[in-house]
């Protein structure tokens, strides 16, 4: 007889239960849920590469794409920053601690760290696209020694919706070259005043030729960083994005996120740009 | 800082790098290094200013005036960037309030000499052409940003 766990594995559709076992606040409107599987040996086996995402399930309302923000080597939870905006994460932000939800995955393809090796790492993200880059650069700092410097470029809306600020202090201190920009400056705000591709446009302290960049953020934001990140000498092929869209099935059978030749689902959402930037500006896409 | 270090300077920054080497020996004879410690007005808006300025090192914000707003910060700006574009284009009328946000050096041009520099075709074609390619940088970022990317980003959660 096959035991659950094995049902489990043998079934993408089927999601296991999880609970939350602690939320923590991050910005006005977005929270950190960390999650423990309800089965503890599934949760001491479950493993995810950064960048990838789980299908999130709450019954009798839906399933949502989230991206997981850190792994169980940080706080011994898996941990999904979710913004409330639709109808799936806004019930979800409803739920108490201990509350239990369905969750399926991990799916898709994540960041391409092993051609990190030896080279300086662009790490630029956009207001929640922090997220799920976040387990990247754990992973990054993690072995200081295997590439080369490592910037973060992070932008947001407001100084107050910039994400993980106390974890960035500790990522600044562990060697990473952090600058962040806003869009909109309160008076005591005295840092950047801009877009994100203007810091891609200043950045020193990297050599192009050895660069790779990792981008997260809002499409128009990604693009114009790309074109900025081409402007300065990288390569279109060491320059990945993540991308996000209507997932469903997330095992590339619905079709409903697909993007030009990609299921974002199942090839992405982590995609190299040169193979997606001719659908970047295609309307409607 | 003499007039090779300078060139050196020139032909290293963002802006100036690209233009050739005959426009960068016209601006090293005229360029001057100024300097500001943080929290220094460069200029304020409305004031008028006869020098255009490259910054060299440092960071400095940009405000507009709103009445009943006060100061609005709008952009800032880094090393390599261009400042005070007015100067040449604008009758020298400041548009912005220009401060230090922390100690600066600029390298700045006097307009005028710049003015008459330009008509040498070869140094005006290759000067508006960098000047053109600035100012439609600085364009394209006011546009994103009025865009409001993040207003209602939901980059990893839509449902």
């Amino acid at each position: 007889m096959k035991t659950a766990a094995a049902a489990i594995a043998d079934n993408p559709w089927l999601a296991q239960r999880a609970r939350i076992a602690r939320v923590t606040p991050e910005v006005p409107g977005v929270a950190t849920y960390h999650l423990r599987l309800v089965d503890a040996q599934r949760h001491a086996q479950y493993a995810f590469q950064p960048g990838q995402f789980n299908m999130l399930y709450l019954p009798g309302v839906g399933e949502v794409a989230i991206s997981l923000s850190a792994g169980a080597e940080q706080q011994g939870t898996w941990d999904h920053t979710i913004r409330a905006a639709g109808s799936v994460t806004r019930a979800l932000a409803q739920l108490p601690v201990g509350a239990e939800l369905g969750l399926r995955g991990p799916y898709g393809a994540g960041w391409p760290l092993t051609e990190c090796a030896g080279r300086d790492v662009i790490v630029v993200a956009g207001g929640l696209g922090l997220a799920p880059l976040r387990p990247a650069i754990h992973a990054l700092l993690a072995e200081p020694k295997r590439w080369g410097r490592i910037h973060l470029l992070l932008g947001a809306r407001t100084a107050d919706s910039l994400l993980y600020p106390g974890e960035r202090s500790a990522w600044e201190r562990s060697g990473l070259a952090a600058q962040t920009t806003v869009d909109r400056a309160t008076p005591d705000w005295t840092g950047n005043v801009g877009v994100v591709p203007l810091l891609v446009d200043r950045l020193a302290g990297f050599d192009p030729a050895r660069a790779i960049m990792f981008i997260c953020g809002p499409e128009v934001m990604m693009r114009y960083t790309i074109r900025s990140a081409l402007k300065r000498g990288i390569a279109a092929e060491r320059i990945w994005l993540s991308l996000e869209r209507n997932m469903q099935c997330a095992v590339g059978l619905c079709g409903h996120c697909q993007f030009g030749p990609a299921f974002i689902c199942q090839d992405g959402p982590v995609l190299r740009s040169d193979r997606i930037a001719p659908f970047l500006d295609v309307e409607g896409l | 800082m003499d007039r090779t270090d300078l060139l050196q300077e020139l032909a290293a920054l963002r802006f100036t790098a690209s233009l050739p080497a005959a426009a960068l020996e016209r601006l090293a004879a005229v360029a001057t290094v100024a300097r500001y410690a943080a929290g220094a007005r460069i200029f304020r808006e409305g004031s008028t200013n006869d020098r255009l300025m490259i910054i060299r090192r440092g960071r400095v914000a940009l405000d507009m005036c709103v009445p009943g707003r006060g100061e609005v910060r709008i952009l800032s700006l880094a090393a390599g960037d261009l400042l005070a574009w007015s100067a040449l284009l604008g009758a020298g009328r400041m548009t912005a309030t220009a401060t230090a946000l922390e100690e600066t050096e600029v390298l700045a041009i006097p307009a005028a000499e710049i003015a008459t520099a330009c008509r040498d075709p070869d140094f005006g074609y290759a000067w508006m052409q960098r000047l053109a390619a600035a100012l439609a940088e600085r364009l394209l970022a006011t546009r994103l940003q009025l865009l409001d990317l993040f207003a209602d980003a939901e980059p990893v959660a839509r449902d």
